[in-house]
């Protein structure tokens, strides 16, 4: 019986993985960092702007997920949804430390504005507006947040965001409509205020 | 009304893939014309927002992979004397 549901756990891949890690099994967690290391990343350093942090957060994402593992419940999703909301948490509470600290978003790269001494007036009302989307992302609904990241800039397709993330082509397709359709709003908000 | 968003977002992709069809049937649907194009325009901008094809060294996964499983080992170690 334990042989058959091992094997059944096998074929799941990353259920398989977390059984071993949840029994600490520390080399299981190294193939998990294996698996998703470069998307963690990318998902970070895309939120951030800046590779250094984003080696600090990703580092400190797999060190979280490890220490939460054994509670962890599986629920048929892939690992990569866990473990970028775990680096999401992270990012904001990283902002947010860097706010009270006196740290710009331009200083923590999270702006849009190229580092020219004297922009022409459209690039820098251009670099404003990518300013605000870019802020609009952030405050984006974590799953709509996820959908964007890695359709637009991982240039995931559908199928790959579904297997990702868990859930059905469907329901990733209104998840990408309702957050542009967000994105709007918010902007729209923000040009009426 | 989840049916009409479904409906939407599948017209939305025909229109981002800029399928042909999907632009006549916009011309009918005026209400929803500026709406659409704007989450067009604002689909395109997103991936100049954020940095294109961004890994990690090689050197640096390395590094951190043996020195994130050195601390874990420890960590069970000093568990299984405890």
């Amino acid at each position: 019986m334990v042989r058959e549901v091992a094997m059944r756990a096998k074929e799941c891949g990353d259920l398989w993985l977390l059984l071993r890690c949840q029994r600490g099994d520390v080399e299981a967690f190294g193939d998990i960092y294996e698996k998703y290391v470069d998307r963690v990343y990318r998902y970070i350093c895309s939120l951030t702007r800046s590779p250094s942090e984003a080696e600090d957060l990703t580092a400190e994402t797999f060190l979280r997920a490890w220490q939460a593992i054994g509670r962890y419940r599986w629920r048929g999703k892939p690992l990569l949804s866990w473990l970028l909301t775990i680096a999401h948490n992270l990012v904001v509470s990283h902002v947010r430390q860097n706010s009270r600290q006196g740290a710009s978003l331009e200083q923590m790269g999270l702006e849009g504005r190229p580092s020219g001494a004297h922009p022409e007036e459209e690039t820098y009302i251009a670099n404003l507006q990518r300013k605000k989307l870019f802020r609009a992302i952030l405050r984006l609904r974590p799953l709509e947040r996820q959908v964007i990241l890695l359709r637009f800039v991982d240039q995931m397709d559908y199928p790959e965001v579904a297997a990702a993330l868990g859930k059905t082509v469907n329901s990733i397709r209104v998840a990408q409509f309702r957050a542009l359709r967000n994105l709007r709003r918010m902007l729209l908000s923000e040009m009426e205020m | 009304m989840r049916r009409r968003v479904r409906g939407l977002a599948r017209k939305f992709d025909s229109l981002l893939s800029g399928e042909e069809e999907a632009r006549r049937w916009l011309e009918k649907h005026p209400e929803l014309k500026r709406e659409l194009e704007e989450l067009k325009a604002i689909a395109s901008i997103i991936p100049t927002l954020l940095p294109v094809d961004v890994r990690p060294s090689p050197e640096w996964r390395q590094r951190t992979k043996e020195t994130l499983l050195a601390r874990l080992r420890r960590r069970r170690k000093r568990r299984s004397v405890a």
